[in-house]
């Protein structure tokens, strides 16, 4: 699993490529981000398959 | 008939990958969702960022939302000092404890600090089983030496099916590679990003 994908909030401005990076990769079986509100939860989980599609 | 090499190749879409995808981790089958759910993105001192901004009860309630679009991993730490935001999700939120996966991170560096710190993360908890424990930020390639007397405890955790689970969350390449040969451990948590 993979941690730090965001890399401690510095690549939120780079959010897509940070998530894309993670995500497609097929020796992550999983990944945590730290999420501190439920806006900042609706935007990851609507970004997530967006990203991985464009590998 | 010409060569497979001479065969028109065929574009195939991506694979989508939801945050609520569920994934079974290792020979425990332990079922994590693609995303967990951080509580420590600056931890240290029992404290972190999301519990200082939102306090248990407030991350129990944004682990609420994940939980209800599928998103069920809550990722805790002892030096985080979240493990009080499981208890709040499991007795505020009625959130059934057999759904969601609970993993955390030990500090403990001998058997006895792991045996009583394990009764205690239990008790914060408000459980009486944690599904992954992590050995937290383990950087020495000696690590499987040097954590010894750890990981026999919870390997007879794992035996008294208080801890389902068990590996190390790594924060160097070294600790990794020792991680990547261990027969010890089920999961390993690594940092991982592009930058």
């Amino acid at each position: 699993m993979a941690m730090k994908v965001l890399g401690e909030g510095q690549l939120r401005d780079k959010l897509d490529d940070a998530l894309r990076f993670a995500v497609t990769k097929d020796y992550v079986d999983a990944f945590t981000i730290g999420v501190e509100s439920k806006d900042d939860l609706k935007d990851l989980l609507e970004r997530i398959p967006k990203v991985s599609q464009q590998a | 008939v010409g060569s497979a090499a001479a065969l028109p190749t065929i574009a195939r879409p991506a694979q989508v990958r939801r945050a609520s995808d569920v994934i079974e981790l290792g020979p425990t089958k332990v079922k994590v969702s693609r995303m967990l759910l951080g509580s420590g993105t600056f931890g240290g001192g029992s404290s972190s960022n999301q519990m200082r901004k939102l306090g248990a009860e407030g991350l129990a309630d944004v682990w609420l939302s994940a939980y209800e679009n599928g998103v069920f991993v809550w990722d805790t730490a002892d030096t985080y000092g979240s493990h009080a935001a499981v208890k709040a999700a499991l007795t505020l939120k009625k959130i059934p404890r057999e759904k969601v996966t609970v993993m955390t991170k030990t500090s403990a560096r001998d058997a006895a600090d792991m045996k009583a710190s394990l009764d205690r993360y239990l008790q914060e908890m408000g459980t009486d089983y944690i599904d992954i424990v992590l050995l937290h930020s383990r950087m020495s390639p000696q690590w499987d030496q040097l954590d010894k007397g750890c990981m026999d405890v919870l390997s007879e955790a794992k035996q008294a099916k208080k801890v389902r689970a068990v590996g190390i969350s790594c924060h160097s390449v070294a600790a990794m590679g020792v991680a990547a040969k261990s027969s010890w451990l089920d999961v390993c948590l690594c940092r991982l990003n592009y930058a």
